[in-house]
């Protein structure tokens, strides 16, 4: 009926929002971790300032549609700053594997939001219309810093395999 | 009942018409009337579902009995807390002050049991056999308070990981200041129940303390990662 099923709206806008931004927050503390090491990298940075954008805009969403956020977040901030200390003390092409590895990941999963969305019951409420939106521009976003990575080298690491494979795995376990 | 479109209280409190409406008029009739004279136990239902002219056997709408009407109680006095607190904010000058507001405009909305010496009864009855959804009352009420009381210091264009990891452990501070002054409310006999009050304020002190103690304590482990990173950082490079 119409009250249970707008409660299953708000779980589901709950649980995007959640993941989402427990994401972009440990996309965040990545980034943060490789401009400790390498503070004037261009391209880190530019990475890490829409990474930002991201996060504002999920912190914001949370707020307004009074999210909690995820009880793992204690747990991310340090291991993706140790994540990005790590990758980027490697070098700057591990820097970018470790942006390859994630952004695939993330690419992958905002696809999943959205074929989710599409065929939710709601789809047509102002709210999943929003949402749906950002994913998609998110989306594109991520596929941009994926680009991004190969394009500075990434896969001329010679840890390439082991860091993207394992960061990658790390990711769809998270 | 119009309510704020994500108010969380609102949001788990929605009366459908038809069936929930007229449980919701038991329920009335059950906490105003019939409690007195029966206490908080299944008769007062009872008596309350006969008057719509019902019949009993219309209790096994209530999985819960009594302490769905208990709960009910419970929600709308989460529910007048936060719109008489929306009614009352422009008098409001700190955080604290929010969150003590919040917590007292409730417990009056429950002092009339209190002060008949009735609400250790309800207590009793919920925390034995619906524990788990009055817990999670009180949680959607804590949510509340630490919500408007963050709204009131952070200006929106700040919101910026307002959230941080201190959500959850403001929303448990939350918790436990109003379940320790609903207990001391319990016997107090000042006048008005001022005592209760001043051990309310006492509380939020005590959290708001512990709060900048946790400060602190962030700043200096922020400071110990600075300096041992940009030591790495300098043998790295």
């Amino acid at each position: 009926d119409e009250s249970s099923s707008k409660k299953d709206l708000f779980n589901t806008l709950d649980e995007f929002i959640r993941v989402d931004h427990a994401g972009e927050s440990g996309a965040v503390v990545i980034g943060e971790g490789q401009s400790l090491i390498r503070p004037s990298d261009s391209t880190i940075r530019d990475i890490l300032n829409q990474e930002h954008g991201h996060l504002f805009t999920f912190d914001f969403q949370m707020w307004e549609k009074r999210t909690r956020p995820s009880l793992l977040l204690p747990i991310w901030y340090p291991l993706g700053y140790a994540l990005g200390v790590f990758t980027s003390a490697l070098g700057r092409s591990s820097a970018m594997v470790a942006h390859e590895a994630i952004e695939h990941v993330i690419v992958d999963h905002y696809s999943d939001q959205l074929r989710d969305l599409y065929q939710h019951p709601f789809k047509d409420s102002p709210e999943l219309v929003h949402l749906s939106e950002v994913f998609s521009r998110f989306r594109d976003d991520e596929q941009h810093h994926h680009d991004l990575a190969i394009e500075n080298h990434s896969r001329d690491s010679p840890f390439y395999s082991i860091l993207y494979y394992g960061i990658s795995a790390a990711c769809h376990s998270a | 009942r119009k309510c704020i479109r994500f108010t969380n209280l609102c949001r788990h409190y929605s009366v459908r018409k038809g069936t929930d409406e007229l449980k919701q008029k038991i329920y009335r009739t059950t906490m105003d009337k019939y409690v007195y004279e029966h206490g908080f136990t299944n008769n007062a239902l009872r008596a309350a579902i006969e008057e719509e002219r019902l019949s009993t056997m219309a209790i096994g709408m209530f999985e819960d009995g009594i302490n769905q009407a208990i709960l009910a109680h419970m929600e709308e006095a989460s529910i007048y807390a936060a719109k008489k607190y929306a009614s009352e904010k422009q008098s409001m000058t700190s955080g604290k002050q929010v969150v003590m507001a919040m917590i007292k405009y409730k417990l009056e909305y429950q002092a009339g049991f209190i002060k008949a010496n009735m609400w250790k009864q309800a207590m009793g009855s919920i925390m034995l056999q619906s524990k788990s959804k009055a817990i999670e009352s009180l949680q959607r009420f804590a949510d509340e308070v630490a919500h408007e009381a963050d709204a009131f210091e952070t200006p929106e264009s700040q919101m910026v990981n307002y959230h941080k990891v201190d959500w959850y452990a403001k929303r448990m501070g939350v918790s436990m200041v109003y379940a320790a002054t609903e207990l001391y409310m319990l016997t107090d006999t000042s006048e008005n129940f001022e005592d209760t009050w001043a051990f309310l304020n006492d509380q939020v002190d005590a959290c708001v303390s512990l709060k900048a103690f946790g400060e602190e304590a962030k700043m200096v482990m922020d400071m110990g990662t600075f300096m041992a990173t940009t030591y790495l950082s300098n043998k790295v490079q």
